[in-house]
């Protein structure tokens, strides 16, 4: 395929698999990042960056791996497997598709030209005022973030548009809403997710882009405005956005957990409805992220309750998947492995999350590692790991080669090794006082050894990103031919070949369930071998 | 209601304008935030003429019929009634458009502009957003109306609908259908903007 | 003034006000006459009646229990308690409470129908539901309410009747009235939004925005005890309020909605192809 043929394609599948590769970059980009931010924190006191360098680059690692890497990686596998989940043959508007991975592109690029235009944003990836503001951040840093966050906006928004349209209106017949791969659902609830959220950030970006640019004063006290009122409009975004990052990803867990145990989910309607829950609810709880900016008893008492609440619906789904694990004949693939591993950590990362939720733990843990621990249990440990289990999985599908198993299992330990020692010691620093966002520490007993851990483990993830890459690499070359089904699965993305042909489907098999091959009553194709069949 | 049987640029273009609410949304509120606010109280009593601007207004609302119309004319395939709705449509619109600007030099005369205080920061930008969104929607009616004095709206002149026109047709239909869906949106945005920072003003 | 009355002092402030009991007792009159003729015995005219019992219930307790003195005196945060049970509450279990039977006779006659065609329809009930809510709290309005009787009570008649029309396309029994679910999850959210948007602005609006709850004439010597006792300060009040609105507000949405999405799932399956 020439290189014009890729970078003009329209095709959802070649639109998908570029998404994947550009976050594959940023997520090289902002590992590097992260590594570096291990360097100096490894002993306290280091002086292996400047406090500035350090700002500049938490911001970049943290702006990097949210709109440039989850984002986009969730929405880059969904435009590749969505339309073939619901038998369409491409998405509803696949100029718009391209447009929305050229601007992710495009947006990429001009947050990174920063760098070179003296100097990258340094305020954190939520940039509070006054501190985003001009007096205190001269360089242009956060006006290259407000207008690559707006830019990119407008491209996530563009694929949520894309999906919609897709889901609502492009079903093969027999697919009712009621039939819909849970994958495919969560991506729709997601979508509206975005439409609703995203904006509210672009606003917010626009006006922060106003006040250092002309003068304006939305959120500069000098000239009558309000720093907290940026703190509501950026969390009013900021809150269904780690629902945005997360939702696409329980959907992943939902299509792999039930194929590799042979059993249909436990409670459909429990995880569709929950998944409505959760997304109305994420609306309504972005207080409690500000519980130390004096807003006032009834306030918090209102959110704290509400933050707890909003726990349910996710626990929901936990128990459904691990009801569909119980009782089923279990095939551990490297795919499987990975959701369960999500199961625990996610869990891990929810409990932490909740405790937030109590005004006075907040009041103690906020901005300190224990945050950055929660968050990168529910972040890497929740979606990264869904994310490789949805990568094992259709990989085949996207490639027509199968990834090696023994490979993978090392990239799994490896990666699940790394990652628990990188932010397990996390959460004891928290309590312990280690703030955030802090370039150095001081020489507080255990506060090096513990930082060292955490470093090692780092380096360990790091290791384990080039067993990926490597295990990829490999497969592409001198993988099994995976053949339409190795997975034995029942949604409609393993009723074509792998890969499938430009048009998707030669013929589409009727639609009578939430299972459309298994409801068949020809013999499922296998083709190829696949995981631990004896 | 059967979703599936909705096109797919009318689902589009009803969530586009969802989202574009949401963001008209948190600038109506920087804006009622600041109304209260000693650094900008009485500039927009001062300052704004809600009698001018409402004729003005007058113009945009009365575009919302005119495209209404130009949708039935489409409907029944009568190319000059939609040009001439169109037609009207854009007028209507361009003439909002310029009012805008002449409060906006007017403002600018009066030392207002957006670094000047909070009332300059959030109006400027509620209504700059505001005319952006018109001035696009005015590019995407002229263009239909380019395309139909082209002649590639509709069935040519005395053709007769054949199956392939069918389809094209259904797609100018939609197409035309989601712009209207805009035009009225970016109407009913001007309602609130006008009602919030206009009205109020005057109470 | 002794300052020494308790909150237990508080929950015997019951008044059983002449219009409310003659009101509320000609209600349930009135809908046990209407409603006698459908002698089905079925389970849905008895859920259908305890419902609109219900209802009669909520607005009475509404009405005369002790919120009604601490809400016009007292507190912003119990009247917005006293206003969800009679705006939104009362209203729903009122529409949900008519019986199809004797409804779809109702609507036999021509006014009647007309009326339901118009009104009824969710692009007048919508708008008016949500003008009234919003209108009545502005600053000038509210205070009204609370210094002249009347039109306090032309308040809570709004609201209830607007209340029963925005409910009436989403809960009609009358299936061929009533919007189709999904469209009425749509229309249920829009107007939570419009209510938590109100909830929100009330929530963070700075304290005096009714400047009778700041400084209440203490007429039956509560102040003591709320400020004091209970330490509920003015501004803790605005807030609770605001928060009431939007939080109690959206519960009673969300659990409309999630109605709204089984009534949808229970459907039967259409199969486009």
């Amino acid at each position: 395929m020439s290189l014009l043929a890729w970078i003009s394609t329209v095709d959802h599948k070649r639109i998908g698999i570029l998404y994947l590769l550009v976050t594959l970059f940023f997520f090289l980009v902002g590992g590097v990042e992260a590594l570096l931010m291990r360097i100096q924190l490894a002993r306290p006191e280091s002086t292996f960056l400047t406090p500035d360098q350090y700002n500049q680059i938490f911001t970049m690692h943290g702006t990097t791996m949210i709109f440039l890497v989850v984002m986009p990686a969730l929405i880059g596998l969904g435009n590749y497997v969505v339309p073939l989940m619901v038998g369409a043959r491409d998405m509803a508007f696949p100029r718009l598709n391209a447009f929305s991975l050229w601007i992710l592109l495009f947006g990429g690029l001009l947050l990174y030209f920063s760098f070179m235009a003296g100097g990258a944003p340094a305020a954190g990836w939520f940039s509070y005022a006054p501190l985003s503001e001009k007096n205190f951040n001269m360089s242009p840093g956060l006006d290259y973030w407000s207008l690559s966050v707006f830019i990119l906006g407008i491209g996530t928004l563009s694929s949520a548009i894309n999906f919609i349209a897709t889901i609502l209106t492009m079903r093969a017949p027999g697919m009712t809403l009621r039939r819909l791969p849970l994958f495919v659902w969560m991506t729709l609830v997601n979508s509206l997710l975005i439409v609703f959220a995203i904006p509210v950030l672009n606003a917010a970006a626009v006006m922060l882009f106003f006040d250092r640019q002309y003068g304006a004063s939305f959120f500069q006290a000098a000239g009558g405005g309000s720093a907290i009122l940026w703190q509501h409009f950026f969390w009013v975004f900021g809150h269904p956005e780690v629902y945005i990052m997360v939702l696409p990803a329980f959907g992943i867990l939902s299509e792999v957990i039930p194929v590799f145990s042979r059993k249909p989910i436990f409670g459909y309607e429990f995880v569709a409805a929950s998944t409505v829950a959760i997304g109305l609810l994420s609306f309504g709880v972005w207080v409690h992220h500000m519980f130390v900016s004096g807003l006032g008893q009834p306030v918090d008492l209102v959110f704290a309750a509400g933050s707890m609440l909003i726990a349910i619906p996710t626990g929901v789904k936990i128990f459904n998947w691990s009801a569909t694990l119980f009782g089923g004949s279990i095939r551990f693939t490297t795919s499987l492995l990975f959701a369960l591993a999500f199961l625990i950590q996610f869990t891990v990362g929810g409990l932490s999350g909740v405790m937030f939720a109590t005004v006075p733990i907040d009041w103690q843990l906020t901005d300190t590692y224990f945050v950055v621990a929660h968050f990168h249990y529910v972040l890497f440990g929740g979606t990264f790991f869904g994310l490789m289990a949805g990568l094992y999985y259709w990989f085949p599908k996207i490639t027509g080669r199968m990834l090696s198993e023994r490979l993978g299992k090392w990239h799994f330990w490896l990666t699940v090794i790394g990652f628990n020692g990188t932010f397990m010691v996390q959460h004891l620093l928290g309590l312990m006082g280690m703030p955030r966002r802090a370039y150095t520490y001081p020489d507080l007993p255990y506060w090096g050894a513990l930082n060292q851990i955490s470093t090692v483990g780092a380096f360990l993830m790091g290791i384990s990103v080039v067993l990926l890459l490597v295990n990829v690499v490999w497969a592409l070359r001198h993988g099994e031919i995976a053949g339409d089904n190795p997975w034995d699965g029942w949604s409609l993305e393993w009723a074509t070949s792998s890969p499938p042909p430009e048009h998707n489907f030669d013929r589409l098999p009727p639609v009578r369930g939430r299972r459309p091959l298994w409801e068949l009553d020809e013999t499922v194709p296998t083709g190829g071998g696949a995981g631990e069949e004896a | 209601m059967d979703v599936s049987k909705i096109s797919k640029t009318k689902v589009a273009m009803v969530t586009f304008v969802l989202s574009e609410a949401t963001f008209f949304l948190m600038l109506v509120i920087a804006y009622v935030y600041y109304q209260g606010h000693p650094a900008s109280s009485g500039e927009a009593a001062r300052l704004l003429d809600p009698v001018k601007t409402g004729i003005f207004s007058l113009c945009l609302f009365a575009s919302s019929y005119t495209v209404h119309r130009a949708g039935i004319a489409l409907h029944r395939s009568r190319s000059s009634r939609l040009r001439l709705w169109l037609g009207a449509t854009v007028v209507l619109g361009a003439t909002f458009l310029a009012g805008q600007a002449h409060e906006y030099l007017g403002l600018f005369h009066a030392g207002q502009n957006l670094g000047r205080d909070l009332f300059g920061s959030s109006f400027f930008t509620l209504t700059g957003f505001h005319g952006f969104h018109v001035l696009v929607g005015l590019v995407i009616l002229s263009s239909f109306l380019g395309l139909s004095l082209a002649g590639k709206v509709g069935p040519a002149e005395g053709e007769e609908r054949t199956g392939g026109t069918e389809r094209g047709l259904r797609r100018n239909r939609d197409a035309f259908e989601a712009a209207t869906i805009y035009w009225h949106f970016v109407d009913a945005v001007w309602v609130v903007i006008f009602s919030v920072v206009y009205l109020w003003a005057a109470i | 003034m002794t300052g020494r009355v308790t909150g237990w002092d508080v929950l015997g402030m019951w008044e059983l006000h002449p219009s409310v009991v003659v009101g509320c007792i000609a209600l349930v009159a009135g809908y046990l006459a209407w409603t006698r003729r459908d002698l089905s015995g079925s389970a849905e005219r008895r859920w259908r009646t305890a419902a609109f019992l219900t209802g009669v219930a909520t607005m009475f307790v509404a009405l005369v229990s002790p919120l009604d003195p601490l809400s016009d005196q007292y507190l912003f945060s119990a009247h917005m308690v006293q206003h969800i049970l009679i705006a939104f509450l009362a209203p729903a279990l009122f529409v949900l409470g008519l019986q199809p039977g004797p409804l779809r006779r109702l609507l036999h006659h021509r006014w009647i129908d007309r009326i339901e065609r118009t009104v009824g329809r969710p692009r007048a009930a919508w708008p008016l539901f949500v003008v009234t809510l919003w209108a009545w709290h502005l600053p000038v309005l509210y205070e009204a309410t609370l210094h002249s009787e009347r039109i306090h009570i032309i308040e809570h008649l709004l609201f209830l009747v607007t209340g029963t029309i925005f409910w009436w396309p989403a809960l009609t029994p009358v299936e061929e009235r009533r919007m189709a679910p999904l469209a009425a999850a749509a229309y249920l959210f829009a107007a939570s939004l419009a209510n938590s948007l109100l909830g929100i602005v009330l929530t963070f609006a700075p304290v005096g925005l009714y400047p009778s709850y700041v400084t209440p004439e203490d007429t039956l010597d509560l102040l003591p005890l709320i400020r004091g006792r209970w330490g509920i300060t003015a501004g803790f009040d605005q807030q609770l309020g605001g928060l009431f609105m939007w939080v109690l507000g959206m519960v009673i949405f969300v659990l409309a909605i999630v109605a709204a999405f089984v009534r949808w799932y229970r459907q039967p399956e259409e199969v486009t192809a």
